[in-house]
């Protein structure tokens, strides 16, 4: 019945038109180099706070969905992925375009897109709930080492070094103290502010981190003109003999997507990769890779967008965001009044089957975009940086202030997307940064109640087998590739002497 | 590279001892909680330090990472662009408070597009007109959100 009302609600003309929106955006920025999905996802976010009911959630998955795939475009054509998602692409979707091929290397993108989207769909549809029912036993000791454990393993694959991803996710954490605290109600870090009383609001924080900075880093760059693309693109849709012949790269690697996209801390980048290496590695002619082949370009795109879906998994039955773009979605969700988590599927029913029907319908429009207005998409790569900039900065500023009607959200954005710039020039990486500011109240709220039930133990967190084994996972993600290098190097050194 | 690791954990120690110097001064536990409001900035303070400490320890002993390897060229083209636009920026926010949304935005937009190269005051005019008349249709008319109007127009 549930399913039923929500696909009502879904395909009613208004929602699919806001859906169509979200997707038209994702692509479109996805497709524009210096723009990332994340970027868009942030500065979507305030314009769909302004909608009522799931118009929002609707657009946002349109937008999610949309970026991943637009940022193959531009890898196919101008060899710049527009996203790092597509970087994979471009192994064998340039020199596709190279070999008079760009159509039928657009239209295998699109497709396997399309079908990467909708399998992690299903995979969703199917998984989630079950999940949700073994998360119910879940209680705030679970909650906290389920936080740890996320923000663990964000922290750990996102950067170059683990210290240094460690001590963006505290930057995170301690940004979130700022405010009331949430159990005594006490003022804390506010420096006697009515703007901060009420904590640092977390939109003005994502588009500073995602957006402005990257509109600093495209003046640094300058660039002003970009690569024009020269290929005249026609028939897209692929011949029913290519579907045949890619069909079972398009189902590993979507299965690939979908499970790498489940793991909180991966993301797309890392399973288009793992996707293309399996395809070569099960290919007959393996050598063939990189010189145009069709399987190439299907891997990466089917497995990125499959993310898309598997990421969705830990985010509403646990809360527990998959990568960054899922970390805004879930900044979102909770900006909705949406508390992701097992309850989600017993409280809000609706709410949480219109995200996943509106998945499937985001990914239809995806595809339906991708084959009908590809030549539009192809074009966008072509707007020079000195235009696309100043756009960025609108956008930023208006996102920003759409949200409380504050000309502080501005300044405090203008200020993070400046130190996102710095920190990111010294490699500190901002996923964990932000993810520490979601997870932040969660794991205080939880550590709270958790010590509240314990009287002040904090054993509780080691005899509860659930919290034991997520923190040992957690403790182990951070300092197991620390001791191995430390090991190896000392075995270098050892052998070099 | 050296050198910044070393600041930037320099700077963050200082931090969070002026956190925990904070949150000692409020954390006398509220009866009935287990835990006061201080104890998490705290907890948190500790584990900055800790790992501040550790970053300059890496630091001095990795001799992968060399001293000299600048990750900020101070002196390059595209940082002095960036001094340029935070000066812009600076004007842009000055401008927002006195003069409201549009005009600060006006001066934004255009003064970007010329630090980036484009030099027809035509095209420079258009597109700030074609982003303003965008944002005024979809915010101001479609969504009805009310623009800053600046001290001066208020």
């Amino acid at each position: 019945m549930t399913l039923l009302e929500v696909i009502g609600v879904v395909f009613q003309p208004a929602h699919l038109f806001i859906t169509f929106c979200g997707a038209f955006v994702g692509v479109f920025v996805g497709a524009m180099p210096g723009l990332s999905s994340i970027m868009g996802l942030s500065l979507m976010l305030p314009l769909t706070l302004r909608f009522d009911g799931s118009a929002g959630l609707l657009m946002l998955l349109g937008v999610f969905c949309g970026a991943i795939y637009g940022g193959s475009i531009t890898a196919i054509l101008i060899r710049t992925p527009g996203t790092a998602n597509s970087a994979a692409t471009i192994l064998d979707g340039y020199p596709l375009t190279e070999q008079g091929k760009a159509a039928q290397a657009l239209g295998v993108s699109t497709l396997a897109s399309t079908f990467g989207g909708l399998f992690s769909a299903v995979m969703l549809l199917w998984t989630a709930p079950l999940l949700s029912k073994v998360a119910l036993s879940f209680t705030s000791p679970e909650y906290f080492s389920l936080a740890v454990f996320g923000l663990s393993m964000v922290t750990s694959l996102s950067s170059k070094n683990v210290t240094k991803g460690l001590i963006s996710a505290l930057i995170g954490l301690m940004l979130a103290t700022v405010g009331m605290d949430a159990l005594t109600g006490a003022k804390r870090f506010t420096f006697s502010s009515t703007y901060l009383l009420g904590g640092i609001a977390m939109v003005p924080v994502l588009i500073g981190l995602y957006a402005f900075s990257q509109g600093l880093v495209n003046i640094e760059k300058e660039d002003a003109q970009s690569t024009r693309t020269s290929e005249k693109i026609r028939r897209t849709f692929p011949r029913w003999s290519v579907i045949k012949r890619i069909f079972p790269t398009l189902l590993r690697s979507s299965l690939i997507g979908t499970l790498i996209g489940a793991i909180p801390g991966t993301g797309g980048d890392i399973a288009s990769w793992l996707a293309y290496n399996e395809t070569k590695r099960w290919d007959k002619h393996p050598e063939e890779f990189g010189t145009g082949r069709l399987e190439g370009v299907a891997a990466p795109e089917a497995a990125n967008n499959a993310v898309s879906g598997g990421a969705l998994i830990p985010l509403l039955t646990l809360g527990i965001p998959g990568d960054a773009g899922t970390a805004v979605m879930l900044g979102a969700l909770m900006m909705q009044g949406i508390v992701p988590g097992p309850l989600l599927f017993t409280n809000e029913k609706v709410k949480v089957y219109t995200i996943i029907v509106g998945l499937f319908v985001a990914n239809a429009f995806m595809g339906l975009l991708g084959f009908c207005g590809i030549r539009l998409f192809s074009k966008v790569g072509d707007v020079p940086n000195k235009y696309l900039t100043p756009i960025v900065f609108a956008f930023c500023v208006v996102g920003t202030y759409a949200l409380n009607n504050s000309v502080g959200d501005i300044f405090l954005m203008i200020l993070i997307g400046f130190l996102a710039f710095l920190l990111s020039k010294l490699d500190y990486p901002m996923p964990p940064l932000i993810l520490g500011l979601i997870l932040g109240g969660t794991l205080e709220k939880n550590m709270q109640r958790s010590l509240l039930v314990s009287n002040g133990s904090f054993s509780i967190f080691v005899t509860r087998p659930i919290s034991l084994l997520l923190l040992i996972v957690a403790f182990s993600s951070v300092f197991l590739p620390m001791i191995i290098s430390a090991v190896k190097t000392r075995v270098l050194s050892k052998k070099s002497s | 590279m050296k050198k910044y690791n070393y600041g930037i954990s320099a700077l963050l120690i200082l931090i969070s001892l002026l956190i925990i110097n904070n949150s000692l001064t409020m954390n006398a536990a509220v009866s009935g909680t287990a835990m006061g409001p201080g104890v998490w900035p705290i907890i948190l303070s500790a584990i900055m330090i800790l790992l501040s400490a550790v970053q300059i320890l890496q630091t001095a002993f990795n001799k992968k990472e060399p001293g000299h390897a600048e990750p900020i060229e101070f002196k390059s083209p595209g940082m002095k662009r960036i001094y340029i636009a935070a000066g812009l920026i600076a004007v842009f926010c000055a401008l927002l408070r006195l003069f409201g949304f549009y005009l600060s935005m006006v001066f934004l937009l255009s003064t970007v597009m010329y630090l980036l190269g484009e030099r027809n005051k035509v095209k420079i005019a258009a597109i700030t007109a074609g982003i303003l008349a965008f944002i005024f249709v979809v915010f101001v008319l479609l969504l009805d959100l009310k623009m800053p109007a600046g001290m001066l127009f208020k």
